[in-house]
């Protein structure tokens, strides 16, 4: 390196990293005449730029993550949960009302660390979950569902909607996807929505008792099943929170008997 | 975070040369972002603020390592692969001695380089995730990056490293 200075060292080093203005690039060339040994500097500095070491790293990248590191996330406790709480079963409750045959949400809402806690390791798929906003909440339990949204569950084709009359107002039900649990149950993913606010996502499942509402989300509007850019936290969840329920998708042709059947 | 997860686990590795230790301080670094998210201030790069909490900690437990006078020899901390046979083994070497390398260097140039040569971040969001001047950040990575040149150099010819610098 004797004969270089350090602005040269410098200058090869932006240079090979490709972040050189037109004008460092000159000098850099005008240098490099004057001093061939500089040649030897910035081959050095692509070995170990982005291109060179950094490549070396990718086989790190590309490690599976352990499992145990995916849980801290989903499971830490996070800070203010206490004092969100409660206004989070508020935000719950308005739609939520509608959709089920009685109101027991307090007692079983929770913010998204305790619920991936309480699912037990369902909620392992991956997201970018990093804290509920105020606007999404989610409980998971064991809700009846309304008598309205139960005539959809059961009347519905996966990608039709129903509309259903309620005391906030008219809520367009769509059925997204129906699939059998790891218990055989019949279930399906479906999401209401009213002409303002935060959707809501559900997944009821089809059991001895009937209808069973197992998780419910409130969040973002979502278009035509797709998630606004950095709004996706809990339908994230939900979409891996069903990853982990289903054990097979049916077909139409399952569905339509199903239906055909009442369920 | 769950997706910020391998980037995170990259970082901590190149920080600290083995799996177990970048694992725990993923763990140990995520607990902290979590329990304190409330600091983290929206429209700022959430990487940035992950990356300056597990590189705290990671000082924080060098330092008290230190003064326990803990010390491990990182050809100790690595274990070879070996399932998947020689291809696997000879990437695990290369990879292990970049790592041994990177240890020599101080925690600051290890930071740099790390962020810049690992995690691909340019000059301007180094300097923003370090808090330094963008000058500062330029000089210390080139030094860092001689320094580590120097060191890989018979290494890095076995383990084909430094091709483009052999065609230099």
């Amino acid at each position: 390196m004797g004969n270089v200075s350090d602005e040269m060292l410098t200058l090869a080093m932006v240079v090979a990293d490709g972040e050189a203005s037109l004008a460092d690039e000159r000098k850099l060339q005008a240098a490099l005449v004057a001093n061939p040994a500089l040649a030897r500097q910035v081959a050095a500095f692509t070995a170990t730029g982005r291109r060179g070491l950094g490549r070396v790293f990718d086989e790190v990248m590309a490690a599976p993550v352990p499992d145990h590191l995916e849980r801290t996330v989903m499971t830490a406790p996070m800070a203010r949960m206490n004092g969100q709480s409660a206004q989070m079963i508020t935000t719950l409750g308005a739609r939520w009302r509608d959709l089920m045959a009685s109101w027991q949400a307090p007692a079983l809402v929770f913010g998204a660390a305790a619920l991936a806690f309480i699912a037990g390791g369902l909620l392992l798929g991956r997201s970018d979950y990093i804290g509920p906003q105020a606007s999404q909440v989610a409980a998971l339990g064991s809700f009846a569902p309304s008598a309205g949204l139960t005539e959809a569950l059961t009347k519905v084709a996966t990608g039709a909607a129903q509309k259903l009359d309620t005391k906030s107002g008219v809520l367009d039900v769509r059925m997204v996807e129906t699939f059998r649990n790891q218990s055989g149950a019949p279930c399906r993913e479906f999401e209401a929505q009213a002409a303002t606010g935060p959707a809501q996502f559900g997944v009821a499942c089809h059991e001895t008792n009937g209808w069973q509402l197992k998780a419910v989300f409130e969040g973002p509007v979502r278009t035509n099943l797709m998630v606004p850019v950095g709004a996706g936290d809990y339908s994230d969840m939900l979409d891996g929170l069903v990853g982990k329920m289903r054990k097979e998708a049916l077909s139409a042709a399952d569905e339509a008997k199903l239906i055909g059947g009442g369920w | 975070m769950v997706a910020f997860l391998p980037r995170l686990r990259r970082f901590t590795y190149a920080l600290t040369g083995d799996f177990a230790s970048a694992d725990d301080l993923v763990q140990d670094a995520c607990v902290r972002a979590l329990a304190h998210r409330d600091q983290w201030q929206p429209g700022t790069k959430f990487e940035s603020w992950m990356f300056r909490i597990a590189q705290n900690l990671w000082i924080d437990k060098k330092r008290s390592a230190k003064s326990r006078g803990v010390h491990q020899d990182i050809d100790d901390m690595v274990e070879p692969m070996g399932e998947d046979g020689r291809v696997v083994t000879d990437q695990r070497l290369t990879l292990v001695a970049v790592a041994k390398a990177m240890q020599t260097l101080s925690e600051d140039q290890r930071v740099l380089l790390t962020l810049v040569c690992v995690d691909g971040a340019s000059y301007k969001e180094a300097a923003e995730t370090l808090n330094l001047p963008i000058g500062t950040v330029m000089s210390r990575l080139a030094r860092a990056r001689q320094a580590l040149h120097g060191l890989l150099m018979p290494e890095a010819v076995d383990a084909g490293l430094v091709k483009e610098n052999r065609r230099g």
